[in-house]
């Protein structure tokens, strides 16, 4: 297979996620779509990597995993404190500020 | 092979986030309040005493590439202290430090319950991030420097975790923050895919010779980078997280959101158009200028009708930004004036609005408000009829920056802010855009000067607020920020000339 089918997966995978974020209500879901969107960037940028034959887009994609980690760390406990005081985790339910 | 570093050139960040860490410990071991805060304020001065003792040494950089991996290229540093570097690492330092003195009171106050432990530790690793981000020359320690940024305040919005609003303020953040994260590293898989590189000076030469059918790809991934850091400064359409972020955050947070993540944007926003993407200035030159249009024209319309402060504030640094954004819309034409042109407008608007936050942050902490709610009392703009005959110091101070973000005489550094914008402008061929941020500023004057007036208006009849607080460190808060003020404003080539001389 060449890079071209991996590059067109990612495509694939991002605009999942990309639609995913924006007709789910359920903040969890949204965030998996998120997730999504982040490994699909990760693919890209290894195949890339593999097309120019060099290492720095392997070495980004380990930096987004990491990233990707500590945002599922903040993100979570978010979440958590939300569905505490609101018996909800449904985004359209986050509505105390407006305007 | 064995990389060196260089010590002196990462100090900054290095000091604060070593103080981040030995805070957190600490707080482990039951340090009390007064130490940890003590710690932080000791430790962000030491690190703007290194910023001060770099700027007056020579330039260094250090993560550079070395030897074969170099080939014939260009240097390729991944972490540079220039002049560029310098000015913004001493703007976030400076506007770090008010924050520092303004959450002092804040988080020990009786009824706000915040953890002093985390709450320093946060700031600290995020004023960590900011200080990284205006280094980075490289686009992987960029997106690790901005989530360094991002992730901390966050966790800090979401801080009074028993406040259904803090909590939805920081959910809003979170997920507008992250998803603006993954479509700028798409952005950058689809550069480095056409360039194969990540440095900047090499990503820079490479996008001038893309061949013909790629560049559509080129052009892509340039705009999805512009998003990323379009949501970072608060520009429309990324916008609509800041004035519920701001009005659900705790107020020293805000401050920090408004100034410092602001700051630390821009210089990220210009480090890649002006050093990376130089050959598509025909792409991200207009994209720019229409976002600054309707972010300026949007923010100001929007802030017309607000009754609250610190949702007009929110509403007002919207604004600001498309000021700051306008010079960038000339593109490729005269960049190194048009760069200088937004840093000495960032560094100026930082002056002011840090100001505005610590009247605003110590008028209503001493008004007992409930920490938060929907409509907090002595919020809104008529809670400040009549300060001027109980605090008439703080209520001058209070005016003369909101004069300075108005841009009116005798507030010359926002006149002369706005004065280097226009020129900027102007002479990078965007007339248009000129002529837009001129009507702006007219209507900016309405809401601005409305304020004012309140300031020394009679006072209303109604409860009467509460005496300004006597906290030192709100009142170090208030008149460091007004010195500063002054300061540039007698001499406002001071920042000036430093901005004209990074290029």
């Amino acid at each position: 297979m060449s890079p071209g089918h991996y590059l067109v997966l990612s495509a694939l995978l991002f605009t999942i996620g990309g639609v995913g974020v924006l007709v789910r209500r359920n903040a969890i879901v949204v965030f998996m779509c998120v997730e999504l969107m982040l490994n699909a960037t990760n693919l890209a940028f290894v195949s890339f990597a593999r097309m120019h034959g060099n290492l720095d887009g392997q070495l980004i994609a380990f930096f987004v995993m990491v990233v990707a980690a500590a945002e599922v760390v903040v993100g979570l406990a978010i979440i958590m404190t939300i569905f505490r005081t609101r018996r909800s985790s449904s985004v359209d339910d986050a509505n105390l500020l407006k305007y | 092979m064995i990389q060196s570093i260089d010590y002196a050139a990462i100090a900054p960040p290095l000091i604060v986030a070593v103080a981040a860490i030995a805070l957190l410990l600490a707080d482990a071991f039951g340090a009390s309040r007064r130490v940890l805060g003590l710690v932080s304020l000791g430790a962000v001065g030491a690190a703007l005493v290194t910023v001060i003792a770099l700027a007056l040494g020579d330039r260094r950089a250090t993560f550079c590439l070395t030897g074969d991996l170099r080939g014939n290229g260009p240097p390729s540093c991944s972490y540079v202290t220039d002049d560029f570097t310098l000015i913004f690492q001493g703007v976030v330092l400076a506007a770090a430090l008010v924050v520092v003195l303004l959450s002092l009171e804040e988080i020990t106050a009786a009824g706000a319950r915040l953890p002093a432990g985390e709450f320093h530790f946060l700031l600290l690793a995020a004023i960590a991030g900011a200080l990284t981000l205006v280094a980075a020359r490289d686009l992987v320690l960029l997106v690790v420097a901005l989530e360094t940024l991002s992730l901390p305040v966050f966790a800090l919005v979401a801080l009074r975790r028993y406040d259904g609003v803090a909590s939805e303020a920081a959910l809003k953040l979170f997920l507008v923050s992250v998803i603006s994260t993954a479509v700028m590293l798409f952005g950058i898989s689809l550069l480095y895919g056409v360039t194969g590189a990540m440095h900047l000076d090499r990503v820079a030469p490479a996008l001038g010779r893309v061949p013909g059918d790629l560049e559509p790809v080129a052009a892509v991934g340039v705009v999805m980078v512009l998003a990323g850091f379009a949501f970072k400064v608060a520009a429309v359409p990324f916008h609509f997280w800041a004035p519920d972020v701001y009005q659900g955050a705790p107020l020293p947070v805000t401050a920090f959101l408004s100034v410092v993540s602001k700051a630390a944007g821009f210089a990220g926003l210009t480090i890649v158009v002006a050093l990376g993407l130089p050959a598509y200035g025909h792409v991200w030159g207009p994209v720019l200028g229409v976002l600054a249009a309707v972010t300026m024209t949007l923010g100001n319309l929007v802030a017309l009708r607000q009754r609250s402060a610190i949702r007009l504030l929110a509403w007002s640094s919207i604004a600001q930004s498309g000021y700051m954004l306008a010079p960038l819309a000339v593109g490729d034409e005269r960049l190194p004036e048009a760069v200088a042109a937004t840093v000495a407008y960032v560094a100026i608007y930082s002056v002011m609005n840090i100001g505005a936050f610590a009247v605003v942050i110590g008028f209503r902490r001493r008004a007992g408000a409930p920490a938060a709610g929907p409509a907090p009392s002595w919020d809104t703009l008529d809670d400040y009829r009549g300060l001027a005959r109980r605090n008439p110091a703080t209520a001058a101070a209070m005016a003369f920056f909101l004069i300075c973000l108005a841009g009116l005489p005798p507030g010359v550094m926002g006149l002369f802010a706005k004065i280097v914008v226009f020129r900027a402008t102007v002479a990078g061929g965007a007339t248009w855009l000129a002529v837009v941020m001129a009507v702006n500023t007219v209507i900016a004057l309405y809401y601005y000067l409305a304020w004012a007036a309140r300031l020394f208006a009679a006072p209303s009849g109604a409860a009467e607020p509460p005496r300004m607080p006597r906290g030192a460190a709100v009142r170090a808060a208030i008149g460091a920020a007004a010195a500063g003020a002054v300061v540039l404003s007698v001499a406002p080539q001071l920042v000036l000339q430093a901005a004209a001389a990074i290029t």
